[in-house]
């Protein structure tokens, strides 16, 4: 990979990389590293991406979405990546903003279903991509995309019924 | 997928993320250079490699040491009880 290639491919992407970090980890200095890290890995290890498996956006989604992992299950090591049976209160929305609240349901998500669901709802990712990204298999991915977004409605569900009622 | 939940993605879309800290493509292209890798990189030794090292550094420190420090004067036994027993002159 040459320096112009690189810088190319970090102009490219860096935003979408950065927007996703942030949205896995909540923070922008633990988005930053993983921005950093990620881009150092495709410049010590270009040959590991290969275009016929698909884009640079996904692959690079990919080596983002590992170390968020990482980061994570060294931060709760006990705590299941997946939460199959995860279940949280609505949010009590007293004195919070709307952004706030969306911010903090997002982050109360497992992080599989977190990483599928910031994919599809915030990055437009098709299925095809978010597989790709994931190293998941189809059907994995759309069952925690379900449950991700059907763990959202109970989460945010003041704030829903609120815009059903027009109320803001 | 479900498309068909408008109000969800309408909510999802108010979470706003920041702008990227321009100071980062800086830190992204610097650390690119040979010679900042260089003085970043790091190996990896087995501890007990480690402290076979550190013994084999320290050993070799205390034996060159001992190699470079002034000889003592070679004093004969006699000259040693001369200085030590007092004269008596009668």
């Amino acid at each position: 990979m040459t320096d112009r290639d690189f810088r190319d491919a970090y102009q490219g992407h860096k935003d979408v990389v950065y927007r996703f970090a942030y949205r896995m980890t909540g923070s922008g200095v633990a988005a930053e590293d993983l921005v950093q890290d990620c881009f150092m890995a495709l410049w010590r290890k270009p040959e590991a991406y290969d275009p016929r498996r698909g884009a640079l956006r996904a692959f690079l989604l990919g080596i983002v979405r590992n170390l968020a992992l990482k980061r994570w299950r060294a931060e709760r090591p006990h705590e299941p990546l997946d939460g199959e049976g995860f279940c949280s209160p609505p949010l009590d929305l007293v004195g919070q903003q709307r952004a706030d609240a969306v911010k903090q349901a997002v982050l109360l998500l497992p992080p599989l279903q977190r990483e599928a669901l910031i994919l599809a709802e915030y990055e437009d990712l098709s299925l095809d991509e978010i597989v790709q990204a994931t190293g998941a298999e189809l059907a994995a991915v759309k069952s925690r995309l379900h449950r991700g977004r059907q763990n959202l409605r109970k989460i945010l569900e003041p704030l829903l019924e609120g815009a059903a009622h027009g109320t803001k | 997928m479900e498309p068909n939940d408008p109000k969800l993605r309408e909510l999802l879309r108010e979470w706003q993320t920041p702008a990227m800290p321009a100071d980062l493509d800086q830190r992204v292209l610097v650390q690119r250079a040979p010679l900042w890798r260089f003085f970043r990189a790091s190996i990896r030794i087995p501890v007990p490699v480690a402290c076979m090292l550190t013994f084999v550094l320290l050993t070799a420190g205390w034996w060159l040491a001992r190699q470079t420090e002034p000889q003592a004067p070679c004093v004969t036994a006699a000259a040693r009880l001369c200085t030590a027993l007092p004269i008596c002159r009668t």
